[in-house]
């Protein structure tokens, strides 16, 4: 709801989306003329059963004897019964499409899209969207403009056929009581889309506090032992009462101006029923415009019908807001600018020789990060990168596998500019080690093979070995089939590091990135994650990200970031000469010992 | 439901008014056939207008008598549904905050944060939902079927049974709703899950070309769940119809019999008339409403039954608060004798015969791995739990004759974590001491390296931090705990890992910073860095719960074979 013109836009952007539907909205609608059509039929049957009862019992209370046409009357009833039986079977094929193909339309396949985009969209996207918002679109979003589509639709279809239906059919009957009616209904629809719009605002308000209030409750119990060490309780309990106040107030506001709607909607539709009653009686006892007994019936039934769709059209206004917000957010992330693929060239040849040739990048236009960085790395090179926490360092990783696209310069692997090729072709060259280890919910089997799925057993066991996990692996009950999942705890940060590193073994790819593998990682650990690693960047080029400074000590080049830029760049022994910044990290972490 | 009800008992005033005005408002829509039959009758029939004018005029006043009854039940209701869920809310919140560890571990932090939101919502949206609810439906079948029986016994009779029916064809159809439900609930976590695991895999997923795979994965959830939903909507969407058909179905039985009873001048002599068996007929309708709301209480109640008891047993957990204590400072040596540890309802041993002493003034260190038992060390210093076995002191006095309160005024810490809240940066470093003025707050952020940043912001001290610090860096983060945590006026300060997302060059002056700022004061750092350790008075080295070594950095070289260990790996050999 930025700009005035968007509501109808995103309204016409969802009808849109109903075009490969499209032709199981016509058998709705098909269905639903069926359906209406026969439960319009009934009040003029029970006019005519009606009629006869009154006529007989007219004449027969008052002493006459006349016949009463049994035979007309059964009939007339079975035909009534198979209305009704027919107008909900169709009532329940229409509801069986509505619920199979609106609603898988409007939510299973929205949802399967938006996994989809994500597969063509930048990791810049995702970095810098919460993860818990792009879930949010995906359920919560995605469910409200499913439910509301759905309505609407069903609104449209059949709903719109019944107002129109029922119009024409009492206008036949009788004018002058169709008038009163028409009169009336429009009124209760104003009053009742005017009380939604207020109480909405209300709601909004109780969204957002309840909002705040999650965070609040979930700040604080995550925070428990934080709380409990600071005496935090009584803080955050008066937080938590102030918000539930404000809540409570705005929550009592919407709930009643919500719920009157129904008594005002009932007192017209009653006041329409009088009426009918009043008119109606006057005009059979006087005789005027040749009115009966059962057309009273019939209207009484009429007005009552007008009431299912007035109810439901008002309750679309209710809920239209909150639907365009939700359908805006879905869409956004739908139509977010997606990443070209150049397709000039192919995979780099696998020798491992990477150059940067003046790159500038940043992450923000306001802050230019690096300028005019060039860097020739020889295949089986070791490229070590270090700095302050927070100084920049993953930039260089994410550059060199495209997760991040360069502002200027060229990046050449094994001589081809890796801006010519498609992303997955340039990242067959690398393999990567992060200190986040990523294994995904499944066995330890298929996560080490997870980078080269047509790879053999005997392979995957050789990459265990290699990584220093078989025999952990093969100690487990299930060994290789042991599923890790959030649950998993039997095995440790350290274990799960180790399997990451056999994957990139298995996946045996002739560039190596490493980042800040080994912290986090209890000592033993690290002393065989080391021993992994060397053996790994044998014979491959490599990057690695460094904490620690006695990794890297013999890297062919060491880089050094400083907010987020290269301040120097040479071997260990020529920076510490230099007596820089370098010699300055490489002192501080002896500093603390003396 | 117990524990639930004295939360309503507040509103039973509240709640009989609106019992009533429902009741009221209700009998309108009963009333109103058997008026119009009266019209019919001795209106219509007699030629009578007077007749019809009178009772027309009745409709009208009951009409709206009615929504006025109704308009004040939605203002009552109103009032019971926010006061019942406010007062829950805030509730469960106290429960939740005056736990201790033990119970509050028995939950979780997702599980109370489910219950002490969703599950609280949905109790108390259902609470006013429920009060109309066995109110009007009793009345509108009952209602029904009663005036349906005065008009003619049989055809009343006909519409009575028709209800029980069509709720006995209806349950079957309704029984299994929830277990449906269950199960696309179950689809939806696991489609977020693997959501969630895939966006922050996105790097490795990207880098080993898996992105469809991961697609596939999250697209097979998503169809199971939708397979679930529509299964559930659909068997929902089976209410409707079938009630209607029913009861439809019973309106053409009844209208074949009330013909044949008309023609019975017996019983048109005892006064039953063609308007009486019109008003029957529009009593269906009435029924109608009720079996239907009966019908989705089928589905809604068991639900509400799973929230009610996940809440109860929140709330019939034991209270266990810490009441602020009085602030006396003890002199800062912590000594433990014999301390050993099991997390209730665990069998595992996590901390055995813990003896050690830091002396008052002292900078010790507690180096070990992952899983060594660092942190739960940690949580009995600070009192969370008491010790399994053994007993910690402070200045000489046991922890049980201190008290947890008087324990958390002398120790504070900053814990690994490094939780900040939501709020501005000062009020996130004065939680730690209330009374701070601003420049002490600028002091202890200046301790902790944090003065770049407070000054990065124009708004300074007043910059917000967003819900748990979603705007700050980890280090930062830490930081700020760290500034917290030596603000407070405590006689032990122990910082849990708080080192651990600085670079060497950043911790190293803020060591500094604290070795001045702290002077005096016990000091106990906890660490896997042997750098961070190597310089403390005091280290102890800790290895699958228990002591292996203590003693200051050559000692430990030189006896401790786990020691030399951690420090070849982490500094290589030369140190």
């Amino acid at each position: 709801m930025k700009t005035p013109s968007s509501p109808k836009k995103t309204v016409l952007r969802i009808l849109k989306d109903t075009r490969p539907i499209a032709g199981w909205l016509i058998v709705a609608s098909v269905v639903s003329i069926v359906s209406v059509a026969l439960s319009l039929l009934t009040p003029e049957i029970l006019r005519l059963l009606s009629d006869r009862l009154y006529i007989y019992w007219d004449a027969a209370h008052a002493g006459a004897s006349v016949p009463f046409d049994n035979g007309g009357f059964a009939r007339e009833c079975i035909i009534l019964a198979a209305a009704y039986a027919g107008s909900s079977l169709a009532g329940i094929g229409e509801m069986l499409i509505m619920n199979n193909v609106v609603s898988r339309h409007f939510t299973c396949a929205i949802r399967i899209g938006m996994s989809d985009k994500i597969r063509r969209l930048p990791v810049r996207y995702i970095d810098r969207t919460p993860n818990g918002e792009i879930i949010s679109h995906m359920t919560d979003d995605v469910s409200v403009l499913g439910t509301t589509v759905h309505s609407f639709l069903e609104t449209l279809i059949s709903g719109v056929l019944k107002l129109l239906g029922i119009m024409v059919l009492i206008f036949r009957l009788n004018p002058i009581l169709a008038g009163a009616v028409i009169v009336l209904v429009p009124l209760s629809l104003f009053f009742s889309a005017k009380i939604a719009g207020k109480s909405e605002k209300y709601f909004a308000a109780v969204r957002k506090k309840n909002g705040e209030l999650y965070a609040l409750t979930e700040e604080t119990f995550s925070g428990f032992d934080t709380v409990k060490a600071f005496h935090l309780e009584d803080r955050q309990c008066e937080r938590q009462a102030a918000l539930c106040g404000e809540m409570r107030d705005a929550a009592r506001k919407g709930n009643f101006l919500a719920s009157i709607v129904q008594p005002i909607v009932a007192l017209t539709n009653n006041v329409a029923y009088i009426a009918i009653c009043i008119l109606g009686g006057v005009f059979v006892a006087k005789g005027l415009f040749g009115m009966s007994v059962g057309m009273i019936v019939a209207f009484v039934l009429y007005a009552r019908m007008l009431a299912g769709p007035l109810e439901s059209i008002a309750q679309g206004f209710s809920m239209l807001q909150n639907t365009i917000a939700s359908a805006e957010r879905v869409y956004k992330m739908l139509d977010e600018e997606e990443m070209t693929e150049a397709t000039e060239e192919t995979a780099p040849e696998g020798i491992g020789n990477v150059r940067f040739e003046n790159v500038d990048f940043s992450y923000d236009q306001k802050q230019p990060l690096i300028k005019g960085l060039s860097i020739r790395v020889r295949a089986g090179e070791k490229v070590a990168i270090v700095g302050p926490t927070g100084g920049g360092k993953t930039t260089i990783v994410n550059l060199l596998m495209r997760f991040y696209d360069v502002d200027g310069g060229k990046i050449y692997v094994d001589g081809k500019d890796v801006y010519r090729m498609p992303r997955s072709e340039l990242r067959k060259a690398f393999s990567m080690v992060l200190q986040d280890t990523w294994l995904f919910s499944g066995t330890i089997y298929d996560n080490i093979a997870y980078g080269r799925p047509d790879a053999t057993e005997e392979e995957v066991h050789e990459a265990a070995r290699r990584a220093h996990i078989d025999r952990f692996i093969r100690s487990l009950p299930n060994g290789y089939q042991t599923v890790i999942n959030e649950e998993t705890t039997n095995i440790s940060g350290g274990q799960k590091q180790l399997l990451t590193i056999a994957r990139a073994y298995l996946a045996n790819r002739p560039i190596l990135i490493l980042d800040e593998a080994t912290s986090n990682v209890d000592t033993r650990t690290e002393i065989l994650i080391q021993k992994t690693m060397d053996d790994l960047m044998r014979d491959r080029t490599s990057f690695v990200i460094a904490h620690r400074l006695s990794t890297i000590v013999d890297a062919d080049t060491i880089l050094v970031i400083n907010h987020g830029s290269i301040v120097e760049q040479g071997t260990h022994a020529k920076l510490l000469e230099k007596n820089g910044f370098y010699a300055e990290i490489y002192h501080s972490q002896y500093e603390l010992l003396n | 439901m117990k524990t639930i009800l004295p939360y309503l008992k507040a509103y039973r005033g509240k709640l009989a008014l609106t019992a009533v005005l429902c009741v009221i408002s209700t009998l309108e829509g009963v009333f109103l056939p058997h008026l119009m039959s009266r019209i019919v009758d001795e209106g219509i029939a007699a030629g009578d207008m007077g007749v019809i004018w009178t009772f027309g005029a009745i409709m009208f006043g009951l009409a709206l008598c009615s929504m006025l009854c109704a308009l004040l039940t939605s203002a009552v209701n109103a009032r019971i549904s926010a006061g019942f869920s406010h007062d829950l809310t805030r509730g469960m919140f106290q429960k939740a905050s005056g736990l201790n560890f033990e119970t509050f571990s028995k939950i979780g932090t997702s599980g109370l944060l489910t219950r002490s939101t969703h599950d609280v919502m949905t109790i108390s949206q259902a609470s006013s939902m429920f009060v109309n609810f066995v109110t009007i439906v009793p009345i509108l079948v009952i209602g029904g079927a009663v005036f349906a029986m005065l008009s003619d016994r049989v055809l009343g009779l006909i519409l009575l049974c028709s209800t029980p029916l069509a709720l006995l064809i209806l349950f079957p159809i309704v029984k299994n709703l929830d277990k449906l439900w269950k199960l696309s609930d179950e689809y939806i976590d696991e489609q977020n899950r693997l959501m969630r695991e895939r966006l922050s895999g996105i790097r490795v997923i990207r880098a080993f070309d898996k992105e469809a795979h991961e697609h596939g994965r999250i697209a097979h959830a998503t169809e199971e769940m939708a397979k679930y939903i529509i299964r559930a909507n659909t068997r929902a969407g089976y209410v409707n119809p079938i009630c209607m058909l029913v009861l439809n179905l019973a309106t053409v039985v009844m209208l074949l019999i009330g013909a044949q009873r008309l023609q019975d001048p017996a019983l048109l002599r005892a006064g039953l008339t063609a308007g009486k068996i019109i008003a029957t007929v529009q009593y269906v309708a009435l029924i109608l409403n009720g079996v239907m709301m009966l019908s989705w209480s089928f589905v809604f109640l068991p639900h509400l039954k799973v929230c009610v008891s996940r809440v109860s047993e929140v709330l019939t957990l034991p209270d266990d608060p810490v009441e602020p204590g009085d602030g006396t400072l003890y002199p800062g040596e912590l000594s433990l004798r014999g301390v050993g540890f099991q997390y209730p309802g665990s069998e595992l041993m996590m901390l055995s015969d813990i003896d050690m002493t830091v002396h008052a003034g002292e900078t010790a260190a507690l180096i070990g791995g992952t899983g060594s038992g660092k942190s739960t060390l940690l949580k009995l210093l600070l009192a969370f739990y008491p010790p399994t076995t053994g007993t910690i002191s402070l200045g000489g006095k046991p922890y049980e004759t201190l008290g947890r309160a008087a324990v958390r005024d002398n120790v504070s810490a900053a814990l690994q974590k490094g939780m900040v809240f939501e709020g501005t940066l000062l009020d996130n470093v004065r939680m730690g001491n209330p009374d701070a003025t601003e420049e002490m707050v600028k002091e202890a952020l200046d301790v902790a390296q944090m003065t770049e940043f407070s000054e990065s912001h124009p708004e300074g001290l007043s910059y917000r931090l967003a819900q748990s610090g979603a705007n700050i860096s980890g280090g930062q983060k830490q930081r700020i705990s760290i500034a917290r945590t030596i603000i407070k006026p405590a006689s032990v300060y122990i910082f849990d890992d708080s080192f651990s997302a600085l670079d060497f060059l950043t911790e190293s002056k803020l060591r500094k910073a604290l070795n001045r700022y702290l002077a005096g004061k016990t000091q106990i750092i906890i660490t896997q860095r042997a750098a961070t350790a190597m310089r403390c008075d005091r280290i102890f080295v800790l290895e699958q719960g228990r002591i292996v070594g203590s003693g200051t950095h050559d000692a430990l070289m030189q006896s401790c074979d786990v020691y030399r260990e951690i420090v070849r790996s982490q500094l290589g050999g030369d140190a």
